[in-house]
């Protein structure tokens, strides 16, 4: 996701009360739709289970696609509607279902957690980052146009810091490496990392 | 709304579930209802409550959802089935829905945490980079390859418009040593560059040591005309190149 859409990620305006009346704009007509049929269809499967009960439901789009839910089965359902001289379990097909059924529900139940867990993380990230205007020029949210304000020796100043940074990234990829091999040899003996230099920046910047 | 927090599972209160079934019904009408007029479409809703032989819902009308049902069959046998569900499907669909939110949230996460490693890093408070697994410290290395890619265009760029002062001097390009043969483009690496820190990930990997030994190839870029690049991409690098041991002594 593009940063800049990152920073007008707020909470939506929250639930509006809306007259319930046809939505004249046909883009928002099928966004409605869109987001009601499935919460429809969601609120069907839910009595579906938690009453025993069958349920059909068939709607149409507003671009003319039809789309049906139907507990154990939308033809099942539609027969037994159309034909209604027949018994009421004639033909019913209800297989492993249950189980099934209660199977899935876990899995999105898991799922849900995980996104959660997540969404949290990623708030926690962006709160903390909120709180540092001034260095979030270089975590930069829109790289490109920052740059383009900065003056030279802010430019200058910053790619030396991103280079120390980079060197402490190579220093620690290097310690890391070592330990997995030291791993089982030796001791692991704790190392503080003095931030240094890498030795081509000397060379490289002979006014820092 | 959520202080009961119902588990998704028949009832078994014969009571509560007939309770529950009366409740939820004219929930489900209403949702149907407001559907129909507000996105102006036909619907039509059919229950039968457990063990009943007749229809205890239909929904709006009889003879309306008898309309809708005729405008459904008279449909091709595609466009009938493309959008029917049941209950495992619709289940299976929510979680596939659920599962691309998921892969995204967790990269946003991801950039977020990675682009708040780097505030910290240069503001010195992550002296030694303690504390960060190697998919994080790969994460970063690419983010501050990417920002010094950036700065150096920016420099350049200034530097052709005639526009850095004197005292801002550019210094001849030093050895650099790339690997860029042969590894896989990591999720979010945007460039090419730099492949020197993927070769330290895999030695770490599969101690293939000499792996990353090996790829310390020294690409001199000699400078061509004007081109200017004041900042080695993987200078730091020439650290382990040149044997320096570590932790210092």
């Amino acid at each position: 996701m593009v940063t800049a859409a990152a920073a007008r990620r707020r909470p939506s305006l929250g639930r509006q009360k809306i007259e319930i009346r046809r939505i004249e704009s046909e883009e928002a007509r099928q966004v409605c739709f869109s987001k009601r049929r499935a919460g429809f269809f969601k609120k069907a499967s839910e009595l579906s289970i938690l009453c025993s009960a069958d349920v059909a439901a068939v709607v149409f789009s507003p671009a003319g696609k039809a789309y049906s839910f139907g507990h154990p089965s939308v033809e099942f359902l539609l027969d037994r509607f159309l034909s209604s001289s027949l018994p009421a379990t004639a033909g019913r097909e209800e297989g492993s279902s249950v189980s099934v059924v209660a199977e899935l529900n876990r899995q999105y139940g898991e799922l849900r957690a995980m996104v959660d867990a997540h969404k949290a993380r990623r708030e926690r990230a962006e709160k903390t980052m909120e709180k540092q205007r001034q260095l979030q020029r270089a975590a930069w949210m829109d790289p490109e146009a920052e740059v383009g304000h900065m003056a030279p020796e802010e430019l200058m100043a910053l790619g030396t810091k991103l280079v120390a940074v980079q060197g402490g990234v190579a220093a620690r990829a290097d310690q890391m490496l070592r330990d997995a091999l030291l791993l089982g040899r030796r001791p692991n003996t704790t190392t503080t990392t003095t931030t240094r230099a890498p030795p081509g920046f000397f060379h490289l910047h002979p006014h820092f | 709304m959520a202080r009961n927090k119902v588990k998704l599972q028949r009832i078994i209160n014969d009571a509560k579930r007939r309770a529950t079934f009366k409740k939820r019904l004219k929930g489900l009408m209403k949702k149907a209802s407001e559907l129909a007029t507000l996105c102006s479409v036909d619907t039509c809703l059919m229950v039968y409550g457990e063990g009943e032989a007749q229809a205890t819902v239909v929904w709006p009308s009889e003879s309306e959802v008898m309309r809708v049902l005729e405008r459904f069959k008279a449909l091709p046998q595609l466009d009938k089935y493309k959008k029917m569900t049941d209950l495992e499907g619709f289940i299976q669909e929510r979680i596939d829905k659920l599962q691309e939110q998921l892969d995204k949230v967790r990269r946003d996460a991801d950039e977020s945490e990675t682009k708040l490693l780097l505030i910290e890093a240069l503001e010195g408070r992550r002296p030694g980079l303690e504390g960060i697994t190697i998919e994080q410290l790969t994460s970063l290395g690419w983010l501050v390859d990417a920002r010094l890619n950036i700065v150096n265009d920016q420099l350049q760029k200034l530097h052709e418009q005639g526009l850095l002062p004197a005292s801002v001097s550019l210094p001849t390009m030093g050895v650099l040593p790339y690997t860029t043969a042969g590894y896989t483009v990591a999720q979010e690496a945007p460039i090419q560059r730099g492949g020197w820190l993927m070769g330290v990930v895999r030695g770490i990997g599969s101690l293939g040591y000499s792996l990353f030994r090996g790829s310390g190839r020294s690409n001199t870029v000699g400078p061509s005309g004007d081109m200017v690049q004041p900042f080695n991409i993987g200078a730091g690098s020439s650290l382990a190149n040149q044997g320096i041991s570590f932790p210092p002594k």
